[in-house]
């Protein structure tokens, strides 16, 4: 099921095939998906997690790395504190939504280019990190999304590094 | 000496057969290898760092950065190809550019677990994977207590980095010890189910490792050296200082730095580029004061 997202997270599109003929159909998504650290869900947790070795590998291997190359964004959630469940949100939606349709107008009317100090930390991080063509392709997107919202006029190390946080982090790839 | 299918071996005969393997109590008769590395490999001052397979990131960290250091100072880093510890041992010392070998407790042509084939194919590339069992044997449970005996017997030194109380790992520092070798324990939390078997091997008389150089010392080796004090911005210094006290998530350190959270993000990338910070699951860890 989930590596039958791949080629529709590519194209936009969905094929069917059936012995009397073929059909397309359109599917443009946004793909969100959650997950545990391991399958009893207490990794992380200070009550601690009495997972396998071998079980915590399985329940990681599901997800490929083909699929796991096509995230464009990360985040590794903690437990939250009591005092985060308590905060109240800070920004509304409509505020959100604002800020997205102006970076977007943005990067319409003209092409963010790339900083040279955000250029030789691109190419830094390539060399240390293990990060893949597509993840550097990626990497370079997510900082130019993060330089547009930032109202930026070149993608600045800063946004580059900001993008580098929130690439898929090693102990689910298992390198 | 080959098999008819091209596979080398040691006997107790050859030249080459370790003479600290030699010396333990029951030998392996023969020594199948594998990979590119010289079977001289298995007569350089060797490390053993071995450990439980389902290990705690601070487990994962010690292994990895012991691997690569002890690698880098000129160790052969043995271990057994396992999940957690072992496969971070092994890939620490592929990082600090140095020789490694893994032992295996099937033959040299399986690659157990199937995960690690790539890791496998890694160590070959510079190191050996070594077995006393023919090519083709599959893997089985009760071989790899035997297999341990040749971990600890290849090393003059064993470090345990995370053993819970009944781990295999502690065979192998069994093994180590009445065979008069040194072994080091890694220190962990009192608390922690992962930390038993060390802890307990501590209580014992274990050496507790605390930094790679008791270990380089040990081994008789020259401390390479270090390549730290690459100049971090003041960001970067402030978050470390944070890290230093106690590891953190992304937010704590906002909260805690009181940087913006864009600037502790460029803040942790500039300290896992220099090597001075690590992440797994979550959760920062400062690498240069360990």
């Amino acid at each position: 099921m989930l590596e039958a997202l791949r080629q529709p997270l590519e194209d936009g599109v969905v094929s069917v095939a059936r012995a009397n003929g073929r059909a397309t159909f359109p599917a443009r998504f946004q793909l969100v998906a959650t997950m545990n650290l391991c399958p009893c869900g207490g990794r992380g947790d200070a009550a601690g997690c009495s997972c396998s070795a071998a079980r915590l590998a399985h329940f990681r291997e599901k997800l490929s790395r083909a699929l796991l190359d096509r995230f464009d964004l990360v985040v590794a959630m903690p437990r939250p504190r009591a005092v985060e469940l308590d905060g109240s949100g800070e920004e509304t939606s409509a505020l959100v939504r604002e800020r997205v349709q102006a970076a977007r107008a943005r990067l319409e009317a003209k092409p963010l280019r790339i900083s040279s100090e955000a250029r030789a930390l691109l190419t830094e991080a390539v060399e240390k990190l293990p990060l893949s063509g597509r993840g550097r392709a990626r990497v370079t997107r997510v900082a130019r999304t993060i330089a547009a919202l930032a109202g930026a006029e070149e993608i600045a190390r800063e946004h580059l590094a900001e993008a580098l946080s929130y690439r898929i982090p090693p102990e689910l790839t298992g390198t | 000496m080959k098999t008819d299918r091209g596979y080398r071996f040691l006997t107790r005969r050859s030249a080459d057969y370790p003479e600290l393997l030699a010396a333990i109590h029951d030998p392996p008769k023969r020594l199948y290898l594998r990979g590119d590395g010289s079977p001289r490999l298995l007569s350089c001052p060797a490390v053993t760092i071995v450990g439980t397979r389902s290990c705690s990131p601070y487990g994962a960290q010690v292994a990895r950065r012991l691997g690569r250091e002890l690698a880098a100072a000129g160790a052969v880093v043995v271990s057994g190809l396992a999940r957690g510890i072992d496969a971070e041992a092994h890939r620490g010392a592929l990082e600090g550019e140095g020789a490694t070998v893994a032992v295996l407790g099937c033959g040299i042509d399986r690659d157990y677990p199937r995960a690690h084939s790539a890791l496998a194919q890694r160590i070959a590339a510079s190191g050996l994977l070594v077995s006393e069992y023919e090519p083709g044997t599959e893997p089985a449970p009760w071989r790899f207590p035997a297999r341990n005996r040749i971990i600890a017997g290849l090393a003059k030194v064993t470090i345990i980095v995370e053993a819970r109380a009944r781990s295999g790992a502690l065979i192998t520092a069994d093994f180590a010890l009445e065979e008069g070798r040194e072994v080091f324990a890694v220190p962990g939390e009192i608390t922690s189910a992962l930390s038993r078997g060390t802890n307990e091997l501590l209580r014992l008389g274990a050496a507790p490792l605390v930094e790679p150089e008791d270990v380089i010392d040990a081994l008789g080796l020259e401390k390479v050296a270090a390549s730290r004090g690459a100049r971090l911005s003041e960001q970067a210094g402030r978050v470390r200082e944070l890290l230093a006290d106690r590891s953190a998530s992304v937010d704590e350190l906002v909260e805690r730095s009181g940087l913006a959270a864009d600037a502790v993000a460029v803040a942790l990338v500039e300290l896992e580029l220099a090597g001075e910070a690590v992440c797994a699951e979550g959760v920062y860890r400062a690498q240069g004061y360990w």
